[in-house]
């Protein structure tokens, strides 16, 4: 690649926040510049200043932010600029992909007109020329039926479709600099690739320098060529992307690479017999039908069209699919919270299918749930002591010492302090959080465990000390597990078996080795190959393979 | 909330954290408007209390509200005020009426009254709203929709309209009145509760504590109520500054609080007729009414901030400056900007 021009220089780049009184550090020191046609990912964990440092340099902080320091954008100093001057530059210079394209578009605007906007604003163009040249860039982000498209309200188009119509959008002044804040993040593993697949081929047809911020190292590895790792507000290590891939200097960069869930590297170790095949069952699903019942005037909806599952005791089963696909279903009509419309569903011994009351209490001692989001799941107004005992007052009566000791016997196993008790959940961090929700899931021993997406909205490094932990209690407790996730690499290193979930079917199933390493159905083999794995070299071995 | 990253490992201790209470008191006590507020509150009360006493138990002041008393200035005027370059207070503070009353005395009792009604209306009217609102939100369906139409009805009919039928019904007592008053007022609350309520009880933490086994009453009223107690608390005192008001009106119109007590709106209708001639008849009442609605109200502001944890202060260019300097203090090499 010839020599490029450099877009933006930023140097020595400070970002507080004011916090009840005092300047706190979101990134102190920032330095980095981007060429044209060149991508630099900025990689790290939430709180790392990793957007913020973004932010500033197009004067998108909070009102109790300040930015310092410098930050040119083609010499033109940015940092100080007032909003007016900035806005000449945003959109029409520099602009910006964010993470969750449902909120980043505006609800009750179109489209077509939101990107006529960002045309017209910077571009003195009749209304008829920016149409044609909305649709166009629909056209080249591939939206299918780009007329009809530009006439469409976010809500009507998917998820993939909205980041797409956002790229346009960004797209529509030729920017000489796109920061992309987790493009991907919100959007399941297939569509992500083809997004990933599309800013690459734009990269090249526009020359504009992208930064790409981001926590995820396969994405990483499948865009960037140079490489930012921040941590605490400041870069810990910068280079080429394949250098930092093949020899990371920092430790924090090595902990960073090998905590990502790396498909294919576990499946030597599983063992196909760990489980007795004679071992009785946990959970027995039979063409089972869960609908969401109707609500006033919206009708019932069929999540799970009828599908067969059986988890024997001590088994830990992975329940994997895309969004929508009704994998959380399953696992929330197991625990009794979503009535069986049809079919039968027995767990632990205990027919769910028009269970009363009582049925439903006793199956509930046997069968618990740990959820998604840890922030939503613990009441934010009780100590995490208090949550944890909650099953253990209700069910086995426990009080006074009884209780605090058993609380804290539960602290010890997942490792939190003793004296966490009487903390709230505000106080922790995400992974202690999930921590919190695993100890209070397992509390009452449950013979089955349904682990809800328990590592999705926590950090890699974390995630990866998460299931560690999960592994470990579910070797002492020897509880069976139906673990729903959307990540394949994830329960690869989890589970014994897999099934894969397509809306509202089951289409595969089978022992880890078998699915992973000989899928039988179509989708499986593209959610596989959908997974990006965090080595350059190996990300372009596949393009090449998908091109050909 | 910055995750401690590899080296220090997750489960490090770090300082004690607040509980949700303290930071809400603590955000409360730097509320500077509702803490004057509250001050005043509380002193206003103490005088109100002590002054003449309550029932059966006397206070300091000397004259109690109904005794008829020889007049001192020419029409009663206030004996309060400046005389040879000092500050009395005299025998009649307030002043007295036409027979003599003494007005310091009737305004305290007044004010006692007006006291009451607003505090029992204020409990019975939460109480009726958190319930009918929790019900309504938690269960939804048929039971909601009951309800709702039966607060719609009682939120048609015009308040003082409702409250002078009240008034008159409950024979000029305070007690009764505002017990009745309470019955009135729920809609508001039971509305907002239910909101709340429809929207908590689609978080994640319900469902764990279904889970855990919890019965609907643990739900409804352990977990999800000390979640919405922001809105509760908060429009519970908006609510008893509404009470003031209410029984004001309702006394000034002669229903409310009937002869031989007296409230705050009563002491001003009987005293109407009096305004040029006797103004002090008329100025102290509404003095403590404003003073009661005035500072519930603010109260009520202060709390509604510190119970929403999304309202930041915005950090004004003071704050900026005093924190520059603080920064600059604590490392001097680095440029501290405006």
């Amino acid at each position: 690649m010839a020599k490029k021009d450099v877009v933006l220089e930023v140097d020595g780049l400070n970002v507080d926040f004011w916090v009840d009184g005092v300047w706190v550090p979101a990134a102190v020191d920032v330095k980095y510049s981007v060429k044209a046609g060149e991508v630099l990912a900025i990689v790290g964990e939430s709180g790392s200043g990793k957007t913020q440092s973004s932010m500033s340099i197009m004067g998108l902080l909070p009102r109790n932010g300040r930015a310092s320091g410098s930050a040119k954008l083609r010499g033109r100093e940015l940092i100080g600029l007032s909003q007016r001057e900035l806005s000449d530059v945003r959109g029409d210079d520099v602009a910006a992909i964010f993470q969750e394209p449902m909120t980043a578009l505006n609800p009750v605007m179109t489209v077509g007109s939101q990107i006529v906007e960002v045309l017209r604003t910077h571009r003195s163009m009749r209304p008829s020329e920016a149409k044609d040249r909305a649709i166009e860039l629909l056209r080249m982000v591939e939206i299918p039926e780009p007329e009809r498209r530009f006439g469409n309200y976010p809500h009507q188009l998917s998820g993939g479709q909205r980041q797409r119509a956002m790229i346009a959008q960004a797209l529509a002044c030729d920017p000489t600099l796109l920061f992309a804040d987790e493009p991907t993040t919100a959007l399941d593993v297939t569509v992500q690739a083809e997004i990933l697949q599309l800013i690459r081929n734009l990269k090249d047809r526009f020359d504009a320098g992208i930064v790409l911020i981001t926590h995820d190292m396969g994405v990483v590895a499948d865009m960037a060529d140079r490489i930012i790792v921040m941590k605490d507000g400041r870069i810990v290590e910068a280079g080429d992307a394949n250098e930092v891939f093949k020899r990371p200097k920092h430790e924090y960069t090595k902990t960073l690479l090998g905590s990502v869930p790396y498909l294919g590297a576990y499946v030597a170790e599983a063992d196909p017999s760990r489980i007795p095949a004679d071992a009785p069952l946990a959970l027995e699903a039979k063409s089972l039908v869960i609908e969401y019942p109707k609500q006033g005037r919206t009708p019932a909806f069929r999540a799970v069209h009828g599908i067969d599952l059986s988890i024997r005791a001590g088994e830990i089963m992975a329940l994997v699919g895309e969004s929508g696909s009704g994998k959380t279903t399953v696992g929330r009509a197991a625990v009794g919270l979503l009535p069986v419309h049809e079919g039968s569903l027995i767990v632990a011994g205990h027919q769910l299918k028009d269970a009363s009351r009582q049925t439903l209490q006793q199956a509930r001692t046997d069968v618990s749930i740990v959820f998604q989001d840890p922030g939503s799941s613990l009441n934010p107004r009780w100590p995490i002591g208090q949550s944890i005992g909650e099953p253990l007052t209700l069910r086995m009566g426990l009080t006074g010492d009884a209780l605090r000791n058993k609380i804290s016997e539960l602290l010890d196993q997942v490792d939190l302090p003793r004296n966490y008790r009487n903390r709230y959940p505000h106080e922790l961090s995400g992974g202690q959080r999930q921590r919190v929700g695993i100890a209070r899931a397992i509390a009452l021993e449950p013979k089955l465990l349904i682990a809800d997406e328990p590592t999705s909205a926590l950090d890699v490094s974390v995630q990866a000390r998460v299931l560690e932990l999960f592994r470990d209690l579910q070797r002492e407790h020897g509880f069976a597990c139906l673990f729903v996730s959307h990540d394949i690499a994830v329960v690869e290193q989890l589970s014994d078996r897999i099934a894969v979930m397509k809306e509202g079917l089951l289409v595969e199933q089978g022992s880890v080795v078998d699915v992973l390493t000989k899928p039988q159905d179509p989708y499986t083999r593209r959610l596989i190959a959908a997974v990006p794995v965090p080595d350059p070299i190996e990300q372009a071995r596949r393009r090449e393979a998908a091109a050909v | 909330m910055s995750t401690s990253l590899a080296q220090t490992p997750e489960t490090d201790v770090h300082g004690e954290g607040a509980s949700m209470g303290r930071i809400v008191w603590k955000r409360f006590t730097h509320h500077r408007v509702a803490m004057v507020s509250a001050i005043l509150l509380g002193l206003t009360i103490l005088l109100v209390v002590t002054s003449i006493g309550i029932g059966p138990i006397p206070g300091w002041w000397q004259w109690n509200y109904t005794q008829t008393n020889p007049v001192l200035n020419p029409r009663g005027a206030p004996t309060m005020g400046w005389e040879n370059g000092t500050f009395v207070f005299g025998a009649h503070p307030f002043g007295q009426d036409e027979i003599g009353r003494d007005i310091f005395a009737r305004v305290m009792r007044g004010a006692q009254q007006s006291l009451m009604v607003m505090v029992i209306m204020g409990l019975i009217a939460t109480a009726v709203g958190v319930i009918v609102g929790a019900f309504s939100g938690f269960y939804r369906g048929r039971l909601d929709n009951v309800l709702m139409r039966m607060t719609e009805v009682v939120i048609a009919i015009p308040t003082l309209v409702l409250a002078a039928v009240i008034g008159k019904a409950s024979g000029g007592g305070a007690i009764p009145l505002a017990i009745l008053l309470g019955f009135a007022l729920w809609p508001v609350l039971a509305r907002l509760v239910r909101a709340e309520y429809l929207s908590l009880r689609e978080r994640e933490f319900v469902d764990a504590a279904r889970v855990a086994g919890a019965s609907d009453r643990t739900i409804m009223f352990r977990h999800i109520l000390p979640n919405s107690m922001g809105v509760i608390i908060v429009n519970a005192t908006l609510l008893m500054a509404v009470a003031t008001i209410l029984e004001a009106s309702l006394s000034y119109l002669g229903f409310g609080i009937q002869f031989p007590d007296v409230s705050l709106g009563y002491l001003i209708n009987e005293y109407k007729s009096a305004f040029t001639v006797r103004p002090w008849l008329f100025w102290w009442p509404g003095v403590f009414i404003i003073t009661f609605a005035l500072t519930v109200n603010l109260i009520g502001d202060g709390l509604r901030d510190a119970f929403d944890p999304r309202q930041k202060r915005i950090p004004k260019d003071k704050d900026f400056a005093r924190a520059g300097r603080a920064a600059a203090k604590d490392n001097p090499g680095r440029e501290v900007i405006k």
